[in-house]
């Protein structure tokens, strides 16, 4: 049977390859799956009995069929109705056109699963988490220098007496400025109480600082709501627990960039930074699983402090971002692109009053501009917005950014375009998702360096 | 090692190249086509300017072959060098018989998921039968201002075309010259721009790489190599897979120093990661292709007599060097192929191509030399 196969697939490659004319009469192969229809469990059997109850065929990168050959390919397996299940496996193409299914009904006929939906079934899943961290505990546990140890435990989520120091010294700094920002508001005065009771509940200096900064914020916030409704006597209120909470991320995140405090460490920021996508994942996890090799041989034990994680992190991406002209097509042109998008997350995530807390990561057209940006590349224009569509192609496919089509939001649909999280790292963003800002075609066009001719 | 189709060989070059073509065409009853790409190349002209001086302009018909890379094509920065190509070219085919052009579309209309063609469009558009070429006595391909992509299918095509004509009675075939203006300063100064994410066989030389039912088969890799090619060299790496690697440095060269120079840049990848023999590595002569190809043959001929037991192996050959050298992979690769060897061409395309003159360096102070080969002809047994 394999020396069968083996000849049909040696003639079929040697048609494909030859410069010759095709004789048509002397075709080899075959047009259909037939195949599938053979491989039942009954004909699979050893010493009478099957040796299997289902059989599920696997056809991998379907993406690399070309647009007809890939319309064939599914309308023959769903005509064929066959007795197995067959799984397809194909990467969402950058900018391509949904395809569905003819005459057939989800979940009935066939069922779509996105491996981003997989992961991420709502923003709070840990199932990515979960499994990478599973690979790498797996990987510590054959390493002796890990110590017995898993390889999360060994990403130290605290920090060492000098940086405790340090942190106090923040604390202080804050705690003065909060103070003298707030002058003679009773609003102020009680939520600066708040923060000071808090304060002896816990001995963190890291929490500390975050309180204090996430109370800056909120002072930020309440001041700007009072000039825009006029009223310069601000009422006596409680802290908003729910707005304190979102306001938090961000006063991390601003006080690491302030005070140059690491921000991207722990197992969770790392699997956070992999964009649900394994292959990143390694190329994180490897600098740091050598580095906790290097610690443990000179005898500085397998635990990794926050600030080397936030460094190794950091360089990493700063590693990926040097790659970018010579791995992407128009790399210069793509980091260009990338650079204006994340400078304005950038703009957008450190406003003193964090309007988008924890951040902006991703920007967003709606639907009807997608369709159109699409348009003007099928046709081969040679304009802006062709330019702009080959770009974000580039993007996509180079696993640059992360596509959610038609999402919506405030009666629209948007196609939405999240960073990838790596980039978040080079450009000191946050790595949580939810963050986006709608734009105009005309903006992103603005972004883009023309092409040169 | 079997007999080689090659040997002797032809290959004229400098002085030489007069010595041979101005008698050559001063015996008359000659009709050429003289095969030539448009681009910014430089060299664009070279070839076809010095047959014309050799008394041959009014026997030539000129093909052109022009590419479309795209819109998006980082060569079309280099339309003034181009235009002044094409100037000097519409000035030396006022000369020549007569003048056509072929366009060969590098990309598949299908956006937005466009794939390369430009090597299986310039098998279908450039030579598409033997009658397109029986009319002449003699047909050049100056490979001079044509990428790999493009010159390799379009030479294997030729050969292809004039293997076929043999087996026909009373047909008489054209002599197939392949012109290179040569200069390795300028190669290394033209660079590839968004390299590809994935290498591709070229098309003709795949079909046995990419079978399923081989897929066990040991894989034997042959890079030419040449300055600057390290992504392309890591991308067909992991294209390819190799279980053993053999490359070949171009020693003679020009610059004695060159294969040492070759052995600095990619030691680390080399010997560090991809832990190659020292005794692996094959010397090419940078100025002889037929060399080359003696050398590529022998080492896949090897290989597959010593894995014969194993069921024989897969060769792969990449060349990212001087058009001159790669031209001996070609036909070392094309030879086996008829053998029916299990022999791929792999090649890694770019987006576009840019020409980064250094300072004080202008095109007119390169220095090149013509070199003519002789591919198939009277001299290796036309009827």
């Amino acid at each position: 049977m394999f020396n069968w196969a083996n000849d049909v697939e040696k003639q079929v490659c040697e048609i494909v390859d030859s410069y010759g004319p095709i004789d048509k009469d002397g075709l080899v192969g075959h047009d259909s799956l037939f195949s599938l229809s053979l491989l039942r469990p009954e004909y699979i059997t050893y010493q009478g009995k099957p040796l299997v109850n289902q059989i599920s065929i696997m056809f991998d990168d379907v993406h690399k069929l070309t647009p007809t050959q890939r319309a064939n390919f599914l309308k023959t397996i769903i005509h064929l109705r066959p007795p197995v299940s067959v799984w397809l496996f194909e990467r969402l193409e950058a900018l391509s056109p949904t395809e569905t299914f003819e005459g057939t009904t989800i979940g009935r006929d066939y069922r779509e699963t996105s491996l981003e939906k997989f992961w991420r079934p709502n923003p709070n899943s840990k199932a990515f988490e979960r499994a990478i961290k599973n690979v790498a505990d797996k990987r510590a546990k054959l390493s002796y220098e890990f110590h017995e140890r898993s390889f999360s435990d060994c990403l130290k989520e605290t920090f060492d007496a000098e940086w405790e120091s340090k942190l106090n010294g923040i604390n202080l700094k804050l705690a003065e400025r909060v103070r003298n920002e707030i002058k003679s508001s009773i609003t102020f005065k009680s939520w600066v109480k708040e923060v000071e009771k808090r304060e002896q509940l816990t001995s963190s200096p890291l929490e500390k600082a975050i309180a204090w900064r996430t109370l800056e914020i909120m002072i930020i916030r309440a001041k700007r709501k009072a000039q825009l409704t006029l009223d310069l006597d601000l009422p006596v209120l409680s802290l908003d627990a729910k707005e304190e909470l979102r306001v938090r991320e961000s006063a991390e995140l601003f006080l690491a960039k302030e005070f140059k405090i690491p921000y991207y460490y722990g197992f969770t920021k790392v699997s956070d930074c992999s964009s649900l996508n394994f292959d990143q994942f390694l190329s994180f996890a490897g600098e740091l699983f050598e580095e906790i090799i290097s610690m443990s041989l000179t005898r500085k034990g397998p635990l990794l402090p926050p600030d080397r994680q936030n460094q190794i992190l950091k360089r990493v991406a700063e590693q990926k971002w040097e790659e970018i002209p010579r791995r992407v097509p128009r790399g210069r042109d793509v980091q260009g692109f990338l650079e204006a998008l994340c400078v304005f997350a950038q703009k957008e995530t450190f406003a003193p009053s964090a309007s988008y807390p924890p951040g902006v990561t991703g920007v967003a057209i709606t639907m009807e501009e997608y369709e159109t940006l699409l348009n003007h590349l099928k046709e081969g224009k040679m304009d802006g917005h062709a330019n702009l569509a080959y770009i974000i192609t580039i993007c996509i496919s180079n696993n640059l950014l992360d596509v959610i089509p038609d999402y919506n939001q405030g009666g629209k649909k948007w196609w939405l375009l999240y960073l990838n999280r790596w980039l978040c790292i080079k450009f000191n963003l946050p790595l949580g998702y939810g963050g986006w800002r709608g734009k105009s075609i005309n903006d992103l066009i603005k972004w883009v360096k023309p092409n040169k001719k | 090692m079997t007999e080689l189709r090659w040997d002797p060989y032809f290959l004229k070059s400098d002085d030489d190249f007069i010595l041979f073509w101005e008698p050559y065409l001063a015996q008359g009853n000659k009709k050429i086509l003289f095969v030539l790409g448009r681009g910014f190349d430089p060299r664009m002209c070279n070839g076809l300017r010095k047959i014309v001086n050799c008394g041959g302009g009014s026997v030539i018909d000129c093909l052109q072959i022009a590419y479309n890379e795209g819109p998006n094509s980082p060569s079309l920065k280099h339309q003034l060098n181009l235009d002044t190509n094409i100037a000097e070219y519409d000035s030396i085919v006022e000369q020549c018989n007569g003048q056509s052009v072929k366009t060969i579309n590098m990309w598949s209309n299908d956006y937005p998921s466009r794939r390369r063609v430009g090597d299986r469009n310039a098998v279908d558009v450039v030579f598409t039968g033997i009658g397109e070429i029986t009319p002449y006595t003699d047909v050049i391909i100056d490979i001079s201002a044509l990428p790999k992509g493009i010159y390799f299918p379009i030479i294997s095509k030729a050969l292809y075309l004039l293997d076929r004509g043999k087996n026909e009675p009373n047909l008489k075939l054209p002599n197939l010259f392949i012109f290179v203006s040569e200069n390795v300063h300028l190669d290394r100064q033209i660079i590839d721009v968004d390299i590809d994410e994935t290498p591709k066989y070229i098309h003709g030389f795949s079909s046995d790489l990419e079978r399923e039912g081989l897929k066990d088969k040991p894989v034997i890799w042959i890079p030419i190599l040449g300055e600057g090619k390290m992504v392309q060299l890591e991308r067909i790496y992991n294209f390819v897979n190799p279980d053993e690697i053999c490359p070949v440095l171009p020693s003679p060269s020009f610059n004695p120093r060159r294969g040492d120079d070759l052995i600095i840049e990619y030691r680390e990848l080399l010997f560090d990661r991809w832990h190659i023999e020292p005794q692996n590595i094959i010397h090419g002569h940078e100025r002889n292709p037929f060399e080359v190809y003696r050398q590529i043959k022998k080492t896949i001929e090897h290989y597959n007599e010593a894995l014969e037991p194993l069921n024989n192996c897969l060769a792969v050959v990449s060349a990212d060097s001087s058009k001159l050298i790669s031209l001996g992979a070609l036909l070392a690769v094309y030879e086996l192929k008829r053998k029916n060897k299990s022999v791929g061409l792999t090649n890694i395309e770019a987006q576009g191509y840019e020409m980064r003159l250094k300072q004080g360096d202008n095109n007119s102070n390169h220095r090149y030399e013509l070199f003519t080969l002789l591919l198939d002809g009277e001299c290796h047994g036309y009827p």
